[in-house]
């Protein structure tokens, strides 16, 4: 267990520093998903559910080959369906692998209170901790993807892992592995980002896709899960992938200077009561006779 | 005497009935709840009250339903109080010569009414940060069913709820000094309920005269 | 109820082939194969080819421009290949798509080449080993063709299916089928063994001589007309496979038994109470129906053969539940009870029961490497190789078929499986995963048939000099210091045949060279594939509209097998097929996939949605004319409206998994259909595949 913990860089809701920082020598790891040859098998939805033994929900058939509007707490990989019209006409049927993106500045570890629910290895990897979850959802708030999802009844997020337990025993997750096409890779951020831009440039300059690109958006420090996208000048065709996401700057005010401000304003005032007290004192003893100097008997 | 009935048998006067007090404390305690295990989730350094209250979880759990019965009991002072706490002149005035009243020359003040105008400021406080509290608490306490298309609600709701509880940190700061250190005789009211006829008298003169009667307290 | 049993067919007659042929290397006479070639499809223009399709031309010129880039300026470095499914062969025409895949590939030179070919993806883990151990009834194991009753003897049969070379005298011809004898002898010496002599025509009496069409329509149709008394259905969900699934279900009321060996009940198991029949019909259904609890895919162990004809051994990965019984205890069983009936009470010709060779360790389930043993083949004598003086000892594993012998001294059960369990042990659960060559050949990864050669043909991938056309890629080549073929692939060809001697590549076919011409009677309908629409169709066909349809197909004739024209009302083209989420009929009993696919969906072009007023979501009523699916519609912008022929035609479809048994369907969340209930019994004349693919239907609100 002591080895595990020098392998976190980052706790959420944590006082004081973190015992993994600068401990390791990790590189960060990367999960590439080329949305141009995915072929929406689900093959990967179902290796999710397996290796996490998650429960099955119920579905039902909803005008589209995707097998649920959203991710939930015990479905954390869905793979989104949209047509697509372009303007030359022809009809794009996209297919984007959904799953948390692993932030290297993580908004739900920013937004999160409890003390070590949400943690960050030095691989990269964000991870929800739920013993240590209080269930306030804040971490819902902070996501600029829309990822974590809190199970109703016992008030505990949940979302993709990426496989930690895999990756800590040097395999891949368990999504990479089942994928048929060889369109998930797994590896360095460095290597993937290699791999993603060698990618898009043979789609630039071989195939029709002109604006074909990577996406690792630099508003949360770049993903630990990056995409070549056909179109990588507009991430929304592809199920709602925002553009250009960061923390909310609503959590980026509160937890930064609102929180300093109201500290200063909370001892500060507490201060203040105290010297002025010792200057001031009490207003009179109660049973004095205190006839107010000008009141009329 | 206009009110004889608010005259104890010792010659004080009562202040605040059975009902009042009550209300009080069900706020103050809930307050007080709401305040440590809200400390706990604003700072990681506080965060072992939390724990320290049956669980970090636990109180997640508890914190919004503190809150309903907070607002619940500050709904109630309103309907109790409100009709006394309106702005009147003598607390503008009083507002001009806050600056003896913080440095206890209470002579040099108007005569205030039931209420001084600090009083008044501290109702209205609580009573508006109360419902802001309310609101953004409901959107956090279930922040999970809201949808995407409405986290803007989210994103308020995380700014408002820790200011608007900022403001009621800083009006409770000076309400509990003022109860408990400053003003002798003040946290009597709100246990026993009475207060003697020189706290009245030297507090809340306008008041005083009202109670005891006579038309011989000047009339500002 | 009377039973009518049908005629016997006569054999097709085998394709006659003159010895000597005739050729002409400039192509330019008359009549050789590429002149004759131009003249059928000059009709076939890229006007004809909108016309038809609804394909626009300049789209079509794109493609076939960007197909046939590969031979820029005579370039001979690239491979194209073709890869295709069912969306091929479940047509009335299935054969003739993949013949003209075949000749466009022979055209370009892609045939052999790594990267090229004409490539089949098969629709189950092992239907290519199903195929290759004689599952269908006009072939038997390595596809040698069935003795029919017109094969009086060993010897005529032999004569019959075994061809002669035919080619120009300057060439050399392989003609490997030449060999079919050693391989038609080592299989029976397999089946029969001691009681397989010389003397009685290696056992050839004991052979079911095949006298009619027995594929799979055509049975149904015998049950149906009372000829077929019963049916033992192993993982196969007849009712649901259809086509016409109606028929299937009152074939069966009239059989007198039915054994079903499965995982779970299906609906053919369970037809005696499909939807629609009443409490009265089902008192009346005689059907005896057993179900046997079968072992599941991750209980069984045995070889898969793949698409690529790869054999990989695979292992049990649990035991199997309960009473549940793996496939080779439960064909044991039942072999060794009716050869023990045979024994105590005789019959009209027990000898090919009771000479059957059982020599397992375990008889009543025997182990599956054992069976692979004796399909790989064994020597029954001391064997020497004359020009390698190689030795094989009585009893040891064959190394390959190119030991196989027809005089009693070899058996082999199966000869293209030869080589995958020799002496050095089970060559099929080999994992190497290297490749040398970076050709993606691995030749260490489990055990492909032929000969653990991985592409077929592999001599045309090099030039007649035997030098490869893409030095960057080399399969094989001819090594002139060591007189042979070598190679990064195992060399498909002649080892010694030197390049001067210009041996065919094709070494499968007497003439030695690539059918583009078909010989007559190869193929049921013609030498040449010609375009003919499917049985139901919007329109004439524009080539021909006077012979629309494929004129060889044969139509049936019960009061259920009903085609339609547009005439009947039915103006929508509909197709058939599945989804990754489920896998046919027995994966709606699994929550995870009916979690993924939780109801069955018809896809419906936006626009036909518009047309009829339908929304996503909205029960719809798919009706051909022999039957109903109901469902919900997925109202989809990929399936566009297409001008074929001029006219607008709408083309709908829908996945077969669902039916009236399953986690959905217990539930009653859905209607309970088939899809097969609106398919037609038509089917190809030579692979005999139903045409699921393409018929008419019309569409509106449930």
């Amino acid at each position: 267990m002591s080895q595990a913990t020098l392998r976190i860089q980052k706790i959420s809701g944590h006082a004081g520093s973190v015992p993994g920082e600068d401990t390791q020598r990790e590189y960060t790891v990367c999960k590439l998903i080329d949305t141009t040859t995915c072929i929406g098998c689900k093959a990967c939805e179902v290796a999710c559910m397996e290796w996490n033994d998650l429960p099955f929900g119920e579905t039902f058939f909803d005008n589209t080959y995707q097998t649920m509007p959203e991710t939930r707490w015990n479905y954390w990989n869905l793979i989104l369906f949209n047509e697509h019209e372009r303007e030359d006409g022809t009809l794009m049927w996209l297919m984007r692998k959904n799953q948390c993106m692993h932030c290297a500045d993580p908004g739900c570890l920013a937004a999160c209170p409890a003390d070590g629910a949400i943690v960050q290895y030095t691989n990269g990897i964000v991870d929800f901790q739920q013993a240590n979850c209080i269930g306030c959802g804040y971490c819902i708030t902070g996501c600029p993807f829309d990822i974590p999802k809190m199970n109703p009844k016992t008030h505990r997020v949940f979302k993709c892992t990426l496989c930690t337990d895999r990756v800590s025993e040097g395999l891949e997750p368990a999504c990479i592995k089942s994928c048929p096409t060889g369109c998930l890779h797994f590896g360095s951020k460095e290597d993937m980002k290699f791999l993603a831009e060698g990618r898009a440039k043979q789609l630039r300059d071989h195939s029709n896709f002109p604006s074909a690109g990577v996406y690792d958006p630099p508003g949360v420090g770049g993903t630990g899960v990056i995409y070549v996208l056909h179109d990588a000048t507009k991430p929304e065709i592809y199920g709602g992938l925002p553009a250009d996401p960061s923390i909310p700057w609503t959590v980026k005010l509160w937890k930064g200077p609102l929180k300093w401000l109201g500290n200063v304003a909370m001892v500060g005032g507490l201060i203040g009561l105290f010297v002025h007290y010792l200057r001031y004192g009490p207003k009179e003893r109660e049973d004095e006779d205190i006839s107010p100097s000008g009141a009329k008997p | 005497m206009s009110h004889p009935e608010q005259v104890t048998p010792h010659g004080r006067i009562l202040r605040y009935k059975l009902n009042e007090r009550l209300n009080h404390w069900v706020a103050a305690a809930s307050y007080i709840y709401l305040l440590l295990t809200g400390l706990a989730f604003y700072s990681p350094w506080l965060f072992w009250i939390a724990a320290a209250f049956g669980g970090a979880a636990v109180s997640r759990m508890l914190h919004p339903w503190a809150g309903l019965i907070f607002f619940g009991a500050v709904m109630y002072m309103y309907k109790m109080w409100a009709a006394q706490m309106r702005h009147a002149d003598v607390d503008k005035a009083w507002w001009k010569a806050v600056r003896y009243y913080s440095t206890n020359q209470d002579d040099k003040m108007p005569p205030a009414g039931r209420y001084n105008a600090g009083q008044k400021f501290l109702f209205w406080g609580f009573f508006w940060c109360g419902i802001l509290l309310l609101l953004s608490g409901i959107v956090l306490w279930f922040s999970e069913y809201l949808p995407w298309s409405l986290r803007f609600l989210r994103y308020i709701s995380v700014i408002v709820h820790p200011a608007a509880a900022l403001l009621t940190i800083g009006l409770f700061l000076i309400h509990i000094y003022m109860g408990v250190f400053a003003e002798r005789g003040a946290f009597g009211s709100v246990i026993r309920g009475d207060v003697s006829r020189e706290f009245a008298k030297r507090y809340h003169p306008g008041w005083y005269e009202e109670i005891v009667g006579g038309s011989s307290a000047p009339r500002k | 109820m009377t039973r009518r049993t049908r005629r016997a067919e006569a054999p097709r007659l085998p394709p006659r082939l003159p010895e000597k042929v005739e050729f002409d290397l400039t192509l330019q006479n008359p009549n050789c194969v590429f002149q004759l070639l131009k003249k059928h499809y000059s009709r076939y223009t890229p006007e004809m080819v909108e016309r038809i399709t609804g394909i626009p031309k300049e789209q079509f010129l794109k493609a076939a421009d960007l197909y046939t880039s590969i031979r820029k300026d005579g370039d001979m470095k690239k491979a194209g290949t073709i890869i295709y499914a069912v969306g091929w062969t479940q047509h009335t025409f299935g054969t003739q798509i993949i013949r003209t895949a075949a000749i466009l590939q022979l055209l370009l030179g892609n045939v052999g080449r790594a990267g090229g070919g004409v490539n089949a993806l098969r629709g189950h883990s092992n239907i290519q080993g199903a195929t290759d151990m004689a599952g269908l009834f006009d072939t038997l194991p390595g596809y040698l063709k069935v003795p029919t009753p017109a094969d009086g003897s060993f010897d005529a049969w032999m004569k019959r299916v075994t061809p002669t070379p035919s080619k120009p005298a300057p060439w050399d011809s392989f003609n490997y089928y030449g060999n079919t004898p050693k391989f038609a002898v080592s299989f029976l010496k397999a089946m029969y063994g001691d009681a397989a002599t010389k003397q009685n025509g290696w056992a050839f009496d004991y052979l079911p001589k095949v006298d009619r069409n027995y594929s799979w329509v055509q049975m149904w149709d015998d049950m149906y007309s009372g000829g077929i008394k019963g049916m033992l259905a192993f993982g196969m969900n007849g009712v649901a496979i259809g086509p016409n699934s109606k028929k299937n279900i009152d074939a069966l009321k009239k059989a007198d038994f039915l054994v079903v060996g499965e995982i779970y009940p299906d609906e053919t198991s369970e037809f005696w109470r499909s939807p629609g029949i009443t409490t009265d019909e089902m008192k009346q259904i005689q059907t005896t129906v057993y179900r046997l609890p079968c072992a599941g895919f991750a209980e069984k162990d045995g070889s898969f053969t793949n698409s690529a004809r790869w054999l990989l051994w695979k292992n049990s990965a649990l035991p199997t539940p309960g009473d549940a019984r793996l496939d080779q205890a439960i064909v044991a069983q039942i072999f060794l009870k009716i050869r023990e009936l045979y024994k105590k009470d005789g019959g009209k010709f027990p000898d090919p029961i009771l000479n059957l060779t059982w020599n397992y360790s375990a008889p009543s389930s025997p182990p599956l490497a054992e069976v692979l043993k004796e399909i790989n083949g064994k020597a029954l004598a001391d064997l020497e190789d004359p020009a390698t003086r190689q030795q094989i000892k009585t009893g040891q594993q064959l190394p390959g078929f190119a030991w196989l012998k027809d005089d009693g001294t070899t058996s082999c059960g199966n000869w293209i499986y030869s080589g995958s369990f020799t002496e050095a042990g089970n060559q099929t659960a080999r994992r190497d995963p290297s490749d040398p060559s970076n050709l993606g050949i691995h030749p260490g990864w489990g055990w492909s048939w032929p000969a653990n050669r991985r592409v077929l043909y592999n001599r045309a991938s090099c030039d007649a000099d035997g030098k490869p056309w893409d030095p960057t890629r080399k399969q094989v080549w001819w090594n002139e210091s060591a007189q042979k073929w070598v190679g990064n692939d195992v060399p498909d060809f002649k080892v010694d045949s030197k390049p001067k001697d210009h041996m065919g590549a094709f070494i499968m076919n007497p003439e030695g060279v690539g059918r583009i011409f078909a010989p007559l009677a190869a193929f049921a309908d013609g030498p040449f594939p010609e375009f003919y629409e499917p049985i139901e169709s919007p329109i004439d066909n524009p080539l021909h509209p006077e012979q629309t349809h494929n004129p060889v197909v044969k139509r049936f004739k019960t009061p259920e097998d009903k085609y339609a024209t547009p005439k009947d009302g039915y103006t929508i083209v509909c197709t058939t097929y599945r989804v990754t989420e489920h896998y046919h009929y027995w994966t709606k009993n699994n929550p995870m996939n009916v979690q993924l696919v939780p109801e069955p969906f018809v896809e419906i072009p936006a626009e036909l949605a518009n047309d009829l007023g339908l929304h996503g979501g909205e029960k719809i009523k798919v009706s051909s004319i022999r039957g109903a699916y109901i469902a919900k519609a997925m109202v989809t912008k990929r399936i566009k409206p297409m001008m074929i022929d001029g006219k607008k035609v709408y083309q709908i479809g829908f996945p077969i998994h669902q039916g009236y048994r399953g986690i959905s369907e217990d539930e009653g969340r859905d209607a309970r259909t088939l899809a097969n209930l609106l398919s037609p019994t038509v089917f190809d004349p030579n692979a005999f595949t139903p045409e699921f693919k393409g018929f008419l239907v019309k569409v509106e609100r449930a």
